[in-house]
């Protein structure tokens, strides 16, 4: 059953086989849910999260590899060096489910290697292969390449770190097959700290290896699961205009942030989206092991100065904006290749992006100037000098160490912190809070720092209800009323992080319990899923404030409370205290203390930790 | 109940109730519950929102749609002054 344990210690290079207690998969499903039980006796303050003690886990979830609707994800958890806090990144693309397929649900990295490693997972086993001869590699993709090749094993799957994570940038993450990215909270630089260069993994036996109790009865859900999600009209909006289709009209709600979070009508939008990708550079799409949507666009941009080396990852609607409405950049192709380098070098196109946005908006302010860009001049819609900072950045010379810092980190030398739209020292996601004002709520309280994936809840706010969960369409530039559905809505999600399934895909709730059902063999009912998922959340909180957190830290910046005065969002602000104020009470949580209250831990099973 | 439309460079150049959904090749099949329909065209659905959220049922080219969500809006503000008596 689900729960096979790889342990590997880099430091005495000793490798355990072992099995994730039963219980802790009952509580916490798998992903970010187990993943946080099992990091919970692991990380203290005094660690540091690159201390060779830190662990670094790959946790995958039952339903990963199986088939099932968009299973082919899994997570990665510790304690990012970015925030300081508990740290996860959803990764998609095929590694989770070659992990499982070679015998491998958790996969458990502490130590740090003397010199340069990588490791090699195949059919049970585990070797730890020097890699210094690919340490300082500035291209991901080119990693990959080299080592399946010294492996001889082509159908190898691959998830390396960059030369970012290297130079320990903290918003450095870990990348693998066509551009698919674990990209959020620094796990790169953590990977990078233990001297951990790639991880390559092949599992012979495929899909037919997974322990799954009742396969036939699995087979049968996953099959009518996934037609059904193939008649989702969403899924053909994804299919055939990628995650940055919705653009045009997130640019009309007001959703869309241009300017770095200062305007709200940019005319570009409609040359950037996924409709204008469709139209010009398009030339395929790419999927996750066992996905019907597709929403990975495949871009070729033949001639000019932005030419691709071949097909391309195309952006997707995060990285559309970080480098492309946040800078007023309507070019596509300077957008690609913006986002091709930042993925090459390794780091988070969010992060990345945001931090460019700030650099530009100080610039143009007057605090910074060209004496501290090394003679390079920044200007709204020009792509050409962001270039160069990606590359400074990865490498942290010049200002490119001030900008590795992150937002926070910038502003602050600039003396104008509230100008760094960021939560937890995470740079925020690519949807206004203004524009849909449950996001507010769901940013300062993400586990992770600013994050959407905790709580994708603009989709709510734009009509996505959930009848099954009684999360009804609210109204979204209204405050009052909606956090207890915010709370309930972040539990679904930490379900959907734990199983491990993108947010993408439109899977009724009692779909999914019937999928975990036959695939663990265990009845789980929705509330059940749902309660596990409170609990992960109440942990992730719990472990955090064990961590440094304090309530007082769940405040947007300043940036992202003043009203705007056209667009889609025009005049709305946040009431944070009115949201915040009704959080705590749909969760059963403290102001006083942050976190739950010694009955809402004890209905949770987690008296143990209050003790 | 099918409702066939030509649309055509922003002009509605005819509209009619069809008895046989197979007699015509749509760009366009969007398709909900009349109750559905109800609330777009009394403005309480915005059509973009009924579509991405699955409440809308839309085959077709989304390229275009997603391209021209402004026009698609305008479409259904214009459906909406049209006197209407609806079933349910």
């Amino acid at each position: 059953m689900f729960g096979r344990l790889l342990r590997i210690d880099l430091t005495t290079s000793a490798v355990e086989t072992g099995q994730v207690p039963e219980e802790y998969i009952r509580e916490y499903i798998g992903g970010s849910g187990l993943g946080v039980r099992l990091l919970w006796d692991a990380l203290h303050p005094d660690l540091d999260p690159l201390d060779p003690a830190a662990p670094l886990l790959w946790v995958n979830g039952p339903l990963t590899g199986t088939g099932g609707p968009t299973t082919g994800r899994f997570t990665l958890c510790g304690r990012s060096p970015q925030t300081g806090l508990w740290g996860e990144a959803n990764f998609g693309g095929f590694v989770g489910p070659e992990l499982r397929f070679a015998g491998v649900d958790v996969l458990w990295v502490a130590g740090r290697a003397a010199q340069p490693v990588y490791l090699w997972i195949h059919d049970g086993e585990a070797e730890i292969r020097p890699a210094g001869h690919l340490w300082g590699q500035a291209d991901v993709y080119e990693t990959q390449r080299r080592i399946r090749a010294e492996l001889e094993v082509p159908q190898a799957r691959v998830a390396c770190i960059g030369l970012a994570a290297e130079r320990g940038v903290p918003f450095s993450g870990i990348f693998s097959d066509h551009g698919r990215a674990a990209a959020r909270t620094g796990m790169g630089a953590l990977m990078a700290s233990k001297n951990l260069k790639a991880v390559a993994v092949r599992g012979a036996r495929g899909a037919g290896g997974l322990p799954l109790a009742e396969a036939e009865r699995y087979r049968s859900l996953r099959l009518a699961a996934n037609k059904a999600l193939l008649d989702e009209t969403l899924t053909a909006v994804l299919r055939q205009t990628g995650t940055s289709g919705s653009a045009e009209y997130f640019q009309l709600l007001g959703d869309m942030p241009q300017r770095y979070w200062t305007q709200a009508a940019f005319a570009g939008a409609e040359k950037i989206s996924g409709s204008a990708m469709a139209e010009s550079i398009l030339t395929g799409t790419s999927a996750c092991q066992g996905c019907v949507i597709s929403c990975g666009r495949v871009v070729t941009v033949p001639g000019g100065p932005y030419a691709t080396r071949g097909p391309a990852k195309g952006p997707e609607y995060e990285t559309i904006c970080s480098f492309g409405s946040q800078l007023l950049i309507d070019d596509l192709p300077a957008i690609t290749a913006l986002g091709d380098l930042c993925d090459r070098l390794g780091m988070d196109t969010i992060s990345a992006g945001g931090v460019l946005g700030l650099a530009t908006l100080l610039y143009k302010r007057g605090l910074l100037t060209k004496a501290d860009t090394g003679g390079l001049e920044l200007a709204w819609g020009d792509p050409r000098p962001y270039f160069t900072l990606l590359d400074r950045m990865a490498r942290r010379e010049g200002i490119g160490n001030l900008l590795a810092q992150g937002a926070l980190a910038l502003a602050s030398a600039y003396g104008v912190p509230e100008l760094a739209a960021q939560v937890g020292n995470l740079e925020v996601p690519l949807h206004d809070p203004r524009a849909a004002t449950g996001m507010a709520l769901v940013y300062v309280t993400s586990p992770r720092g600013a994050c959407h994936n905790q709580g994708d809840y603009f989709m709510v706010e734009i009509g996505s209800s959930i009848e099954e969960l009684g999360i009804p369409m609210t109204d979204r530039s209204v405050d009052a009323g909606k956090a207890v559905f915010v709370a309930r809505h972040q539990d679904f999600r930490t379900v959907c992080n734990s199983l491990v399934t993108c947010i993408f895909a439109q899977v009724p709730p009692s779909t999914l319990a019937e999928l975990l059902s036959a695939a663990s063999g265990q009845a789980w009912s929705v509330e059940e899923m749902l309660r596990a998922g409170e609990r992960a959340w109440n942990l992730k909180r719990l472990l955090n404030l064990r961590l440094g957190w304090t309530s007082d830290r769940e405040k947007l910046p300043d940036l992202l409370l003043r009203p705007l005065p056209v667009g889609g969002q025009a005049g709305v602000v946040p009431d944070m205290e009115l949201l915040l104020g009704e959080y705590y009470a749909a969760r059963g949580w403290e102001r006083s203390t942050g976190g739950p209250t010694l009955k809402k831990a004890a209905e949770l099973g987690l008296e143990w930790v209050h003790r | 109940m099918i409702l066939y439309m030509d649309l055509w460079h922003g002009r509605c150049r005819e509209a009619f109730v069809l008895a046989d959904g197979q007699s015509r090749t749509p760009a366009y099949v969007l398709s909900a519950p009349i109750a559905t329909w109800k609330k777009v065209v009394t403005s309480q659905l915005d059509p973009i929102q009924g579509i991405i959220t699955g409440q809308l049922k839309l085959k077709g080219n989304m390229i275009m749609v997603m391209r021209n969500v402004r026009a698609a809006k305008e479409l259904v503000a214009a459906c909406g002054r049209i006197p209407t008596e609806f079933p349910v």
